[in-house]
């Protein structure tokens, strides 16, 4: 079924429509989480926790082209909230805190994708996933996350040199 | 850098759960959707599973000769089988009975008396404390006259919610599934121990699914009804 029928029809309340059109991205969405919570067990929360926030708000999304974007936001806004709630709990050292997850024995991450995911800070991780996860223009991603286009713009490109750096470092390792 | 971040992150495995996931989330929004609807529905609800209204009136309006003593018996008796019963339920009840009777014809009025005593009966035998009962643990010989009179009562219900008869809307097996449906929900009521219609998250997670799809199709009756 299409999309917008999809979307038309679980904005009147069809969870059954909601969930064959939410299934079609919720890898999207624990990979996403994933970049962010860094475990397991946070990033299958935050799908649900998406999955519930987003059925919920579903009568709000006017676009139904914007779908995917309107998932994205709401995944990155659901990640950012569950990151502060548990910086408050526990007030671990952060470095602690990565090298704990990067021993978790059900995560075949590479060591590449580690690096990328633990070297960008949150904004920056927003931005990197809009433009090339979501193929977002800058002046999309400044409405997105409702930032001035300027800072769209450099924080973009503070991140592409964090990265750059890190896939040359990879690269050396291979 | 395009497809480098995109193959990058497709190493980031998908656990199987996923599905579950997901799943959960939006069934427990859709459990909490309010609407108009949704509220209408409940209220009909509350009357078509009638019987689960088991309403204790106290001592002061024990004395009234109330419609719906008659189908209760004495007041002290009921007394001890429900407790959460409210007086307010129990004087909807009564004026839906008082308006049973002027819309009925008597003939079709002592019908559905009897029918509501077969219900009655069957509550004080076999209801909680909060008078649902668990279809499951009732003897099949007991359970087939109840579901006969389900069956039957329908009818009256429809007639005294102003909608179209659910047996005429429906088909054969669609009623079937809605009788079905009435008895699955009142058994999980039951067996979760609630008085009103719980929240998704406190059933047993083996029996959420039930539940829902119980809920779904009474409410896709519903609207049927409504539509029709």
């Amino acid at each position: 079924m299409k999309l917008e029928r999809l979307v038309m029809k679980a904005q009147k309340g069809n969870d059954k429509a909601y969930l064959m059109l939410f299934q079609q991205y919720e890898a999207d969405i624990y990979r996403m989480a994933y970049v962010y919570v860094k475990n397991k067990e946070d990033a299958l929360d935050l799908v649900q926790e998406v999955a519930y926030q987003s059925f919920k708000k579903i009568r709000t999304l006017e676009n139904p082209e914007y779908f995917k974007t309107w998932l994205m936001k709401i995944t990155m806004n659901c990640a950012l909230n569950l990151i502060n709630k548990n910086k408050k709990i526990i007030p671990l050292n952060v470095d602690f805190e990565v090298l704990t997850g990067a021993e978790d024995k059900d995560i075949a991450l590479t060591l590449s994708l580690h690096k990328l995911i633990d070297t960008l800070k949150e904004d920056e991780k927003s931005v990197i996933l809009l433009k090339y996860y979501d193929d977002r223009t800058l002046k999309e991603i400044s409405e997105i996350l409702d930032i001035p286009l300027g800072t769209a713009k450099s924080v973009l490109y503070r991140a592409l040199d964090k990265l750059r750096q890190n896939v040359k470092e990879v690269d050396n390792y291979a | 850098m395009h497809n480098h971040l995109k193959e990058e992150l497709s190493k980031i495995e998908v656990p199987v759960e996923i599905r579950e996931r997901s799943k959960r989330g939006i069934t427990k929004a859709k459990s909490e959707m309010g609407g108009k609807m949704n509220r209408f529905f409940k209220k009909r609800l509350a009357i078509a599973v009638i019987s689960a209204c088991l309403i204790v009136p106290t001592g002061v309006f024990a004395s009234q000769a109330l419609l719906a003593d008659d189908l209760y018996g004495s007041f002290d008796n009921l007394k001890k089988y429900a407790a959460s019963v409210t007086m307010k339920s129990y004087l909807l009840f009564d004026a839906k009975l008082n308006q049973a009777q002027g819309d009925l014809s008597k003939e079709e009025f002592k019908q559905f008396k009897e029918l509501l005593n077969v219900f009655t009966s069957a509550k004080l035998e076999y209801g909680d404390s909060n008078g649902n009962i668990d279809y499951s643990q009732v003897p099949a010989e007991p359970l087939e006259k109840i579901k006969v009179a389900m069956y039957e009562i329908q009818a009256y219900f429809d007639h005294l919610n102003g909608l179209p008869s659910s047996q005429e809307v429906l088909t054969a097996e669609e009623f079937e599934n809605y009788i079905q449906a009435l008895m699955t929900y009142e058994t999980i009521m039951a067996q979760v121990g609630v008085s009103s219609v719980p929240d998704i998250d406190i059933i047993p997670t083996e029996l959420q699914e039930k539940f829902s799809e119980a809920q779904e199709y009474l409410s896709y009756v519903n609207e049927k009804q409504i539509g029709n």
